[in-house]
């Protein structure tokens, strides 16, 4: 019985919605990461000098990792985790910020994987066209949009909840 | 389950390759720089466009010169598509014409007693030495288990019938069904299909080329492919310009089968059929193209290298024959870039 009630702890929920960010988040950013960096090692096999343009679109999933990673040390200097005095939380004010790290460890990890997917196919261009760099990012930095929305209401949600 | 799930491409897998290979599709010979080699002051001047695009200096103007230059191109693509390709069964299915193509020399020249070795493309997955040792020895253990199977028919049908042709047909039809296997075990629609409408492409060109030359249903049997999209059991019976018009009229091949109509009218050339025959099959190809990571880029990659191939050899050829350069851009076909 004491698992249950360790599982229900305010402060265990909390730091279990802290680590859902980060995890979700910083996978989905090293997935797309990795996708647009197989991508890239393909053009630069054959053309080293496109080294630049690659790192920049390679570079661009990465953003999903960082979101989770603060929305993960907000929520860590809420309870206290951070900073040396840890807060007993009530059973409902973990589970709340457990909430609060749902929406950027979710949709951290789909669009970091969708941007990486993007990045990729922009590799394309890049490898034909490297004058049109500007353009190829434009089409992964769309997806960019999602997890910075995401970021917001996790932000929002954490910023709402009182301790 | 198993079975499905090893069917499965992921896309994922051909990251690396499609980027590599995206990345050499700029060195493709596009339709300008064809016609550039055709209207180059000199044969020199035409190879360099060659070279801009990554070929290897060709110092003679004599095609054997040539010749070596397009084996050399050749073998270097198949040389990257091998490394870079996560299923091997891709570059195989490509290079399966040419062990046919060799066993068919092999096979003839037994009969015949005329050397094979300046006919044989070392290309295939057997090469060439292997090849004539299994041939000289009898033992095919290590040739493809497909391959192996038909070279005692195709044996004992021209020792039999003495008819190349015949043997001809044999093993294009062993050809094509090992293509066709090959890529539906693959698992790649996009290659499925290429295949596919390379049999309907086959057909059409021996159907209309049977019946001019007058041979009977029963040659026809022998000689048309099964597996394609247009059913052979329609080309089968007395071939008419209406009939052959007919039967390809929904298939990409409608514009090369209204020419092979015409030349059955007296009106057209085989020439124009067989050049609106390959760009249908290169029209299907440029699908790939859009796609931004997968099999298809490979896939596309080395028929468009096959294409180009053809286009040097008829641009050179054409050249060294004398032909004017309007004449020789008339032959080319559409390119891939």
């Amino acid at each position: 019985m004491e698992w249950i009630t360790s599982l229900f702890n305010g402060t265990n929920l909390a730091l279990a919605g802290a680590a859902f960010a980060v995890f979700g988040a910083g996978t989905g950013s090293a997935k797309g990461v990795g996708i647009a960096g197989e991508a890239a090692s393909g053009v630069l096999t054959e053309d080293p000098g496109k080294f630049g343009q690659t790192l920049l679109l390679q570079a661009l999933p990465g953003t999903q990792g960082i979101y989770g990673l603060i929305i993960g040390f907000l929520i860590l200097i809420k309870i206290g985790i951070v900073g040396g005095a840890p807060v007993e939380l009530t059973t409902v004010q973990g589970l709340s910020l457990f909430v609060a790290g749902l929406p950027i460890g979710v949709v951290g990890y789909t669009s970091g994987i969708a941007q990486g997917r993007a990045s990729a196919a922009c590799m394309g261009i890049i490898a034909k066209r490297p004058e049109e760099l500007g353009k190829a990012m434009m089409y992964p930095a769309m997806v960019e949009t999602y997890a910075v929305l995401a970021l917001l209401a996790s932000f929002l949600m954490w910023l709402g909840i009182a301790i | 389950m198993r079975n499905l799930a090893e069917n499965i491409i992921k896309d994922t897998d051909y990251l690396y390759a499609s980027a590599r290979i995206k990345a050499l599709e700029k060195n493709l010979l596009t339709r300008d720089r064809m016609e550039r080699m055709c209207e180059a002051r000199s044969m020199e001047d035409a190879f360099k466009v060659l070279t801009e695009c990554g070929w290897p200096e060709i110092t003679s103007t004599d095609m054997s010169a040539v010749e070596a230059a397009l084996a050399h191109r050749r073998s270097e693509t198949f040389a990257l598509i091998q490394s870079v390709a996560p299923d091997k069964r891709i570059p195989a299915v490509f290079l399966m014409k040419y062990d046919y193509h060799n066993l068919k020399t092999l096979l003839k020249s037994e009969v015949t007693g005329e050397k094979p070795e300046p006919l044989l493309i070392d290309a295939g997955r057997v090469s060439v030495k292997q090849l004539l040792a299994m041939v000289r020895e009898n033992n095919f253990s290590d040739m493809p288990p497909a391959m192996a199977k038909i070279v005692v028919e195709g044996r004992d049908l021209l020792s039999r019938t003495r008819d190349p042709q015949l043997l001809d047909f044999y093993l294009d039809r062993a050809q094509f069904a090992e293509m066709l296997e090959t890529a539906e075990a693959f698992g790649s629609a996009f290659l499925t299909g290429y295949i596919k409408l390379m049999i309907d492409s086959v057909n059409l060109r021996a159907a209309v080329r049977l019946r001019r030359m007058g041979k009977g249903s029963e040659t026809l049997r022998f000689a048309l492919l099964p597996g394609g999209n247009v059913s052979i059991m329609n080309l089968q019976h007395d071939i008419t310009p209406d009939l052959i018009d007919s039967v390809f009229a929904n298939s990409p091949l409608s514009a090369a089968a209204s020419a092979g109509a015409a030349v059955l009218r007296g009106e057209g050339s085989l020439a124009a059929m067989d050049l609106a025959s390959d760009d249908a099959l290169l029209h299907y190809l440029k699908r790939a193209k859009y796609v931004a990571f997968g099999a298809e880029t490979l896939i596309g990659y080395l028929a468009a290298q096959e294409s180009e191939l053809t286009a040097v050899r008829i641009i050179i050829a054409g050249r060294l024959a004398g032909l004017t350069a309007d004449m020789i851009i008339e032959r080319l076909r559409d390119a891939y870039v």
